[in-house]
This record gives C-alpha cells, structure tokens and sequence, in this order.
C-alpha cells in the first residue's frame, strides 16, 4: 500500500467513491486482495477498506502527476474537475484489469500488479501499451481542460512527432503538415471539451494513439491525392506505378499493361499468406520481425512465408511467358530493367532473400497440386 | 541500369497489382479498439487468428497496419519460434509433403539444425537420466539442487530458479545454501536476459522481485529490470543501437526526425531508480553504460557523458562507452572528439558497421568529406540491412567525389 496521506475524506462530492466504485463491487469484490486482504485489515468492513485501498492510488496518482504535467494541479478541492480525472483513472485501470482477467487462468489478478504494469506501459505476453497510459491519460485530460503547461508541451511535442510518423509513412506529408493543422483543429476544442482527444481513454499511450491517428489521416490524404491523379490517368489501374521516367510510346505503354495485367494474375494465384509477406517486405519495406509480428508468426515462419511467395511468383510469370510468348519477356526486361538474359530470379531484390531453390520449389510444387487457386474464392 | 532500379521498379509494380485486394468488412485496421487490445496482448487466441486471417486477405487492412507497426505506433506481439516448433515441422514436411494443403511453412532441416535436435535430446536424456538417478531421494535437499542445476544446464533457467527458491525455503546446510544461491543467481541472471530479449517485461520485474527476496545480488538482473522498466529488450542498449542513425539522425547527419525524446515522470524516477543501482553496484560497467544510454536518450547529454567516461576510466577498451561518448559528443556538435572516439571503436572492431556510418557522419559534418566517403564505402559492405545498404550507395552516387 502506497504511504500517502488520504485525501479522500476532503472530497466535496455527493456519493464520494462510493459513485465510483460502487457499480463496479461485485466483480471487485471477486479480486484478490479486495476481498480476503481487505477483510483482514478490516473485518467487519471490508468493502470500505478495499474501496480507500484504490481510492489512495488514484489519488496518489494525481497528486504525483499534476505536479510534472500541469500548470494548476488538480485537487478534490477543484470539484467536478477532479471528479472527472478521477473517474477516467479508473476507468482506464479498469479496463486493463479486467483485459488482464480475461486472459488470465481463474480470472483474478491483483488489481495493484495492473496498476504498476500500466504505469510502465508493459501488455501482456510481451505485448506493449505503447507508453505510460496512467500518465498520458492525465496528460490529455490537461490539455482538454486548457491547462497551459499540458497543452504547450502537448502541441510542441506532438508536432515533432506528427513529422516524425509522415516521414515514415509519407515523406511528402513531413514538410507538408496541411493534414496537421486540420488534426489539431479537431483534437482539442477547448471551449465544447468535444475534440477528438475527449475520446481517449488510456487503453494504450497517448504517442500510439495519437501516432495511429497520424498514419490514418496521412494515408487518407495520400488515397485523397492519388483519386485525383488518377482520374487524369491513362491507366487507372497502374496510376501509381512510376517505374518508366516520360517514356510515353505506345510500345512502352503496352509493356506496362501487359506486365501490370501479368503480375496482378500472378499475385491473384498467390496463397494469401506467402503474398501477405512479400507486400510487406517488398511494398511496405518492413523489417522481417515487423512482418512477423503482423502475421502473427515467428520470424523464421515469416522468412519461409516470403520465399515460398517469390518462389511461386517467379515461377508463375516463367509459366505466363512460356505462354505468351518472347513479348512478355522483353517488356519485363525493358520495364524492370533486366539483363538481356532474363532470368526471373533477378526479380529478387537482393541475393541474400533468395529461397532455397530446390527444396522451396519442390515444396510449391506439392502445394500447388493440392490448392485449387481461384482468385475469386480466395480473396 | 543500376539494381536499385530494378527493385525498384520491382516493388511498384507489386504494390499496384497487390494494391486493390480486399477482404470483406469489417476492417481491421479501422477498430482501433481492437488494435489496441492486440497489440497490449489482451486477445485471447480465436480473436488473434481473425486478425491475422483478414490481414493476409486485405491488402488495404495490412498496409495501413504495415505503416502504424513501421512507424513504431503499433507493436503487436511477437511470437518466437520455439525448437520443438522446428522439430515438429521437419517431421510433418519430411514425412507427408504438401499433405497440409499449402500450410507448411518450413523447409527440411539442413545439418546444423539436425545437430542442434540431437543436441537437445541429449540433453532432455541427461535430465531424465538425472531424474531417474535422484527419483529415490527426489526430496532431499542435494536431490533438488541437483536438478535444478540439470535444469539449468538445459536451459529451463526459470524451473530450475524455482526449485531453488522451493529448497531454500527449507533448514539447509551452509555449505549447499551457498551452492544454491549460485545457481539461483546464474538461473535468475539468464531468465532475465532470456526474457528481456524476448520482451516479456513483466517477467523481468518478477524475476527481480523475486531475486530480491532470496537476497541474491546480482547486477546482471538489476540491469535487465531497469531495462524491462523503460521497454528496452537489449541488454546492452548501445549494442543495438549505438549508432547516430538510430538517434534520429540521416545520411546527411541532419536530424529531421530526432527520436521521441522522454518528457515524463517517468524519466526522472527512473533515473533515480539507475543511481540507486549503480550506488550498490558501482563497479558494473554494464549498469553504467546502460544508464549513459539512457541519459543520452533522454536528452540529458553531459550526464551521460560522464558515465561513459566513468567507464572508460574503469575499462578503457569498452567498446560501447566509447561508442556512448561518441554519440554524446556529438549530440553536443563536438565532432573532432566524437571522431576521436569512433576511431577508438573501430580500432577495437573494425568490422563495426555502426562505428564506420558513425565515423562518416561525424567527418561530414567536419566539412571532411574525403574521409566521408572512405567511412561510407568501409561501411557499406558491413551493413546488414538491405534497405540501408542500398541508401549508403545511394549518397555515395549523390555525393561529390571532390
């Protein structure tokens, strides 16, 4: 238990924190602690003493953090103010708590453990809150409330950080922070307390939250941007694609459709998962543990994943030239800039990520036999 | 025409055949509340599959979530690959390939790995021939010390910490609580680093605790809590990342997207927390370079820099100080002295890639931009990671030779 003097008898509320916790009793009242501890320290009342046992870490809390993020800290004395900080922190608590029992063996967990956790920003099973979320919580509460100190030091860092994701994402948005300003008007209106950062609720750190915002809103932007161009385009469907610099013949034209017609075949015959990882490695330019985690596999099963996928895709364009033809051949070679003697495994970017040959190829051709590969049924 | 523009050519084309492949709704990349509970590791695993089964099928869904995992603003868990994964694969290819209908992920294993399974039966054999040999007197106490250490030898480093903790709850002889200290610490000590690695910070701080409790001083496993406490998997943080790059510098050593810095309570409490560390164990070299990197990250330059010298004094050949003392050096725009010190690495570790692009970096920013390019050149065979390779090149060509 935290050594801090308790404030809570101060607190000019109807109800006190029995409007706080009290909807929330039965199920705490199942949580270690709450129950057997606080009947130990108070036998005949042990719902009062589970109660100022929470009640004395939220209070700790803002007292700890009005100190570093806010102008005027936030006392009982401030009322509804304080109230509202109150009944966020434990809401935010809450949530990760009972996230916690839901996953957990039995379903109890000790509700201080949560509270520690989430102040270090620690998930479970190596998960991540992306930041201390008891912190950004009152952090964001602050700049709502138009308190100087929070909402200085939120603009000027999150400004940085808006530039620093657009690099990442869209590195034409990082000098052109249109989108950051039309953000920011949305986040935060004082006046009303409506803006879009009333929404959040410290389920994960205000720079995640915040960041994923960013990414949206760029791509948006970015989708925004590429309609525009491409209803001017002459090929919708490879408006995008700015692979050959002002060559406008019509020989080069055809190449392109053929090519682009040829590779979105190849990559519809693709099983979902082997294309899922060389979108990531190859469009996305992720680093293979990246990917990994998105697809929830282990590195090494990430790795295979992609081989297999370029496997199968050189050898579906090999199967399309021996269809079509030398023509095809040559608008690869001239499109992608090949060597005279096309040899399709110089699609791969670097020597290092090509696949075993034999062994993954083999593989593919035991695959390929048993899946049936329609575009249509897979997507 | 170069490589680089065949891959890039390359990329664009597959990016816009793969561009309109969507999954019916709805999209995962638009609930960020489910997001969230994912990547903190609050789903349990029916809701994890729905995930990644519509990232794989919407290409839309997994490049908006390819962007937030790139800009660090979403980290779903990792899941690691365990040796009996492996094993268990290799047989299933070996004996029925293809037979999965196109789910087998892994090649057959090649030698090295075939060496490493009958490494790790040999191992499970000694422990069972242990189990087999103690199982009459199990419950005494050389019994239980004598299986924690096969434990330990095997590497179930958490068990063998419990069964450790379990017999030291006992009566036992001096003599064997020393023993058993030593193997709670070295159990304690690699569990630590195992799961600092592997990012279960939560395990850290208990293996701490519990450490703690047993009264074992071990400044391996304050270092990995303290690591654990600020979200950093590396044991030595400037193994991982020593270089200006990773700091928010580019190429050019202009700093357009310098790190996040740390602006919370939370830093100064854990600074506190690393000199309460270093005061009970000053002489750890690995405390106090993690805590220069810290500093350093945190923007607090000088004190860093007195850590870093601090441990040089200590060891003058400890490669990450002088490594430390060189980014802080520059951070302060004292380039001829953090020259000085990526010299002094790269004379320890020639074939240090982050030493080299740092060294460049630094001779850039001198205006020496001969000795620029020879760092560059030096550091392009080293590094690893294609993307950057392909970059280094790339400022080689757009640089002037003169």
């Amino acid at each position: 238990m935290p050594d801090i003097p308790l404030i809570s008898n101060e607190w000019p509320l109807e109800g006190g924190w029995e409007a706080i916790f009290g909807p929330d009793r039965d199920w705490l009242q199942t949580q270690p602690f709450l129950d057997s501890a606080a009947r130990t320290v108070s036998p005949t009342s042990p719902w009062v003493s589970a109660k100022d046992r929470l009640a004395m870490q939220l209070e700790q809390w803002i007292s700890e953090l009005g100190e570093v993020l806010f102008t005027q800290p936030v006392t009982a004395k401030s009322g509804g103010a304080y109230f509202e900080l109150v009944r966020k922190l434990w809401e935010c608590w809450k949530y990760h708590w009972m996230a916690e029992c839901k996953v957990i063996a039995g379903r109890q967990v000790d509700g201080m453990r949560v509270a520690q956790r989430i102040r270090k920003g620690a998930g479970l099973s190596g998960g991540s809150l992306g930041g201390d979320v008891v912190h950004d919580l009152a952090w964001a509460d602050g700049v709502l409330r138009g308190d100087p100190r929070a909402t200085r030091s939120f603009l000027q860092q999150f400004e940085e950080f808006a530039i620093a994701v657009a690099r990442k994402t869209s590195p034409r948005y990082a000098h052109k922070l249109d989108w950051w300003d039309d953000l920011k008007a949305t986040l935060v209106v004082r006046e009303e307390r409506t803006g879009k950062l009333a929404n959040y609720q410290g389920h994960s750190g205000l720079k995640s939250w915040l960041g994923r915002m960013f990414v949206r809103e760029i791509m948006h932007y970015a989708d925004r941007e590429r309609r525009e161009a491409t209803t001017v385009d002459e090929f919708p469907g490879v408006a995008d694609v700015r692979v050959v610099p002002a060559d406008h013949s019509i020989a080069d034209r055809d190449c392109r459709e053929k090519v682009h017609a040829v590779l979105r075949e190849a990559i519809d015959t693709l099983d979902p998962k082997p294309r899922q990882a060389l979108v990531h490695h190859f469009v996305d330019e992720l680093e293979n543990q990246e990917a990994a985690r998105i697809m929830g596999v282990d590195p090494g099963t990430a790795t295979r994943r992609r081989d297999r996928g370029l496997s199968e895709l050189r050898d579906t364009l090999l199967d399309r030239i021996k269809v079509q033809g030398d023509s095809l051949g040559t608008c690869l070679k001239h499109l992608l800039r090949l060597g005279d003697d096309l040899d399709l495994s110089t699609l791969l970017p670097a020597k290092e990520h090509l696949p075993r040959r034999a062994a993954v190829a083999g593989e593919d051709r035991g695959e390929r036999s048993v899946g049936n590969r329609s575009a249509g049924g897979r997507v | 025409m170069t490589s680089s523009y065949s891959q890039e050519a390359f990329r664009e084309f597959l990016g816009a055949a793969a561009a309109d492949l969507t999954a019916p709704g709805p999209h995962v990349a638009d609930d960020d509340a489910l997001l969230e509970r994912w990547s903190a590791g609050y789903l349990v695993s029916a809701e994890t599959h729905r995930i990644t089964d519509h990232l794989a099928a919407c290409t839309r869904c997994a490049t908006l979530v390819a962007q937030m995992v790139k800009g660090g603003v979403l980290i779903p868990p990792l899941i690691e690959e365990s040796p009996a994964d492996s094993v268990m694969a290799s047989a299933h290819s070996s004996s029925s390939p293809g037979a999965s209908g196109g789910v087998i992920e892994g090649p057959s294993l090649g030698p090295r790995r075939q060496l490493l399974a009958i490494a790790s039966l040999a191992v499970v054999a000694t422990l069972v021939a242990a189990v087999l040999y103690f199982g009459g007197r199990s419950n005494s106490t050389e019994g239980q010390l004598a299986l924690a250490k096969v434990e330990l030898a095997r590497g179930g480093h958490l068990e063998a910490l419990q069964r450790v903790e379990g017999l030291l709850g006992r009566e036992v002889a001096a003599t064997l609580r020393t023993d058993a200290l030593s193997v709670a610490r070295k159990a304690a000590e690699k569990a630590a680093a195992e799961c600092l690695e592997n990012g279960d910070f939560t395990q850290v701080s208990q293996i701490a605790a519990r450490v703690d409790r047993l009264g074992v001083a071990s400044d391996q496993v304050v270092n990995a809590d303290l690591q654990a406490r600020r979200g950093d998997p590396a044991i030595v943080s400037l193994a991982r990342s020593g270089g200006l790059l990773d700091y928010g510098y580019d190429l050019r050593g202009q700093a357009f997207q310098k790190a996040f810095p740390t602006f919370d309570a939370a830093f100064e409490q854990q600074r506190k927390q690393w000199e309460q560390a270093l005061q009970k164990y000053p002489e750890s070299l690995l405390l106090r370079v993690n805590f220069g990197q810290f500093l350093l990250k945190g923007g607090a330059i000088a004190a860093a820099e007195s850590q870093f010298t601090e441990a040089l004094v200590r060891q003058p050949d400890n490669v990450d100080a002088q490594l430390g003392l060189g980014l802080a050096r520059y951070e302060r725009q004292d380039y001829t002295a953090a020259l000085d010190a990526f010299q002094a690495v790269l004379r320890e570790r020639p074939q240090s890639a982050t030493a080299a692009i740092n060294a460049a970096l630094a001779c850039e920013a001198l205006q020496r931009q001969a000795d620029a390019r020879r760092y560059w050149r030096q550091a392009s065979p080293l590094v690893e990671a294609p993307t950057l390779r392909d970059q280094i090149e790339r400022h080689l060509l757009e640089t002037p030779e003169n």
